[in-house]
């Protein structure tokens, strides 16, 4: 698209943000607004679709927390056709790569979605939360912190090492990197629909992306990619090779949570769930009998094997599987790293392009032959 | 050692390496009996999940049958299969489990040669290897 002038607005980011998306609810540039609002009731953040320009008041835009994928939320409410009326929706980049995965696994639709998509800092775990409200102060001492990446304790481990913390895709990338996002709000259209919402909003004032914007990336970027390699190389003393991985598993009761919490994992009945995982009582005790004992409930290494085997290609490394495990197994040891040499041999980065298609849509006449026929 | 036998799962698709296998029969061809043949009716349809679970409850290897790139009954089903089996082999060898314990073959119907050799091949190598140890883990 042709270069759209980049839109700044003074003042504390989170505020500037709901002046924002107050400006396209106010302007009819969008008939709702979905982003993360405060509770009334309770602390952290939720999701929410907001329609009333009231409402924009409970919207926490950078609050901390990711309680679930986004991508999820918005596949459910787009399974089925487009949103009839546009709407804005406001996503970190983990979700909006979701989103496109799950848009090339025909469980979502982009079509009327103005997609806001915002520089990531990263997540606390949902049970690191102290029972006092996110707010402003605290909001912004976590972001000075994770900008310098000094966040002590709570930060979800696939955060902290996560590279795409910049989005790929969307409308409207809300720049906060290379800016104070106590004073300064960069919004930077991405597409020539974002260039038209930021037009039609009218807040803020034209300006340029400030130029330690990209030296503050790209610093970030190769200090996570530090970063992620010396936990997968940690990771890889913890649960490399079969009794290891037998061992980092054994806390596992099968609740399949990490699956249900996976956006990803869309499959209505789960092939875990269906009639071919139903045995009669007398396979239960032959296996047994064939290897001496059987762990019951049965299939857990099987379980988390084969998850990654139909989801792993499509993985986007958010974290939430790790986010949902009762026992605090550390997921994101497993599902990043595979995710990573996986989508490596398709040169393929699950998220990153809407027009790439899926590993396992297509082929090609002559690959893989290191891997595959030998 | 001398006295482990392997046991081989095999998968083999219904319209090439199945019929490869019978005509190694059918032309009394000597090879190894360590082969648990599976007929499917792709190579396409052998999700990882069934590999696994051989593999998970005694299999010491596990081999796919399919077509010739060009030749799959389905069109693609082949070519599906190389990326499925791809990923297996990745994903295992990322966790440190014996991928070279999964083999993917292309023989076509008319190769009751290349069938028999083949599983005197895999029958030594695995031999070699001795037993998977994630073929008897009660606790996986």
């Amino acid at each position: 698209m042709s270069e759209a002038p980049v839109t700044i607005v003074e003042g504390n980011s989170a505020e500037s943000m709901r002046k924002f998306l107050r400006a396209l609810l106010e302007r009819k540039v969008v008939s709702g607004v979905f982003a993360p609002c405060n509770l009334q009731h309770g602390v952290g953040v939720v999701y929410a679709l907001v329609s009333d320009v009231q409402g924009i008041s409970r919207v926490n835009p950078f609050a901390p927390v990711m309680p679930v994928n986004a991508a999820g939320v918005i596949s459910e409410m787009t399974r089925l056709a487009p949103s009839g009326e546009k709407l804005a929706v406001l996503l970190r980049p983990c979700e909006s790569r979701a989103l496109v995965e799950l848009v090339k696994l025909k469980q979502a639709h982009m079509e009327n979605l103005l997609i806001i998509g915002s520089d990531c800092l990263g997540a606390l775990k949902l049970s690191s939360l102290p029972d006092k409200a996110l707010d402003t102060d605290r909001i912004a001492a976590f972001m000075k912190e994770s900008r310098a990446d000094a966040v002590r304790d709570g930060l979800r481990a696939a955060c902290a090492i996560c590279e795409h913390f910049v989005p790929h895709t969307g409308d409207i990338n809300v720049g906060l990197f290379g800016v104070d996002p106590e004073k300064q709000l960069l919004l930077i259209p991405t597409s020539e629909a974002g260039a038209a919402a930021l037009a039609a909003a009218g807040v803020g004032s034209p300006g340029e992306v400030p130029p330690a914007r990209q030296k503050e990336i790209e610093d970030r970027r190769a200090k996570r990619k530090e970063a992620r390699k010396a936990y997968f190389a940690k990771a890889n003393e913890e649960a490399g090779g079969f009794a290891k991985l037998l061992k980092f598993f054994s806390k596992c009761i099968g609740c399949h949570n990490c699956r249900d919490a996976c956006p990803i994992c869309y499959c209505k009945e789960c092939f875990f769930d269906s009639p071919v995982f139903e045995f009669e009582p007398h396979k239960y005790v032959d296996w047994a009998k064939r290897k001496g004992a059987l762990r019951l409930p049965d299939d857990t290494i099987l379980f988390h094997l084969t998850r990654l085997n139909h989801m792993v290609s499509s993985c986007v490394s958010c974290g939430a599987c790790a986010e949902a495990c009762p026992n605090g197994i550390e997921l994101a040891k497993i599902f990043p790293r595979v995710a990573d040499d996986v989508q490596a041999i398709f040169n393929y980065i699950a998220g990153k392009d809407p027009r790439e298609e899926l590993p396992l849509a297509t082929f090609k006449e002559n690959e893989l032959s290191p891997l595959g026929e030998g | 050692m001398s006295d482990f036998e392997p046991k081989i799962v095999g998968f083999f698709c219904n319209w090439c390496t199945a019929t490869a296998a019978d005509l190694a029969g059918t032309t009394r061809m000597q090879y190894p009996p360590n082969i648990r043949p599976i007929r499917v009716m792709c190579s396409g349809t052998v999700d990882p999940v069934y590999v696994i679970r051989a593999l998970l409850n005694g299999a010491d290897a596990v081999i796919v049958g399919g077509c010739r790139p060009g030749d799959c009954h389905y069109v693609s089903g082949n070519m599906k299969a190389r990326r499925r089996m791809a990923i297996l082999k990745t994903i295992m060898k990322s966790l440190g489990l014996a991928e070279d314990r999964v083999w993917l073959r292309w023989i076509s119907a008319a190769e009751g040669p290349k069938f028999a050799k083949i599983a005197r091949e895999m029958t030594e190598e695995i031999r070699k290897k001795g037993p998977s140890e994630m073929a008897g883990a009660w606790e996986a």
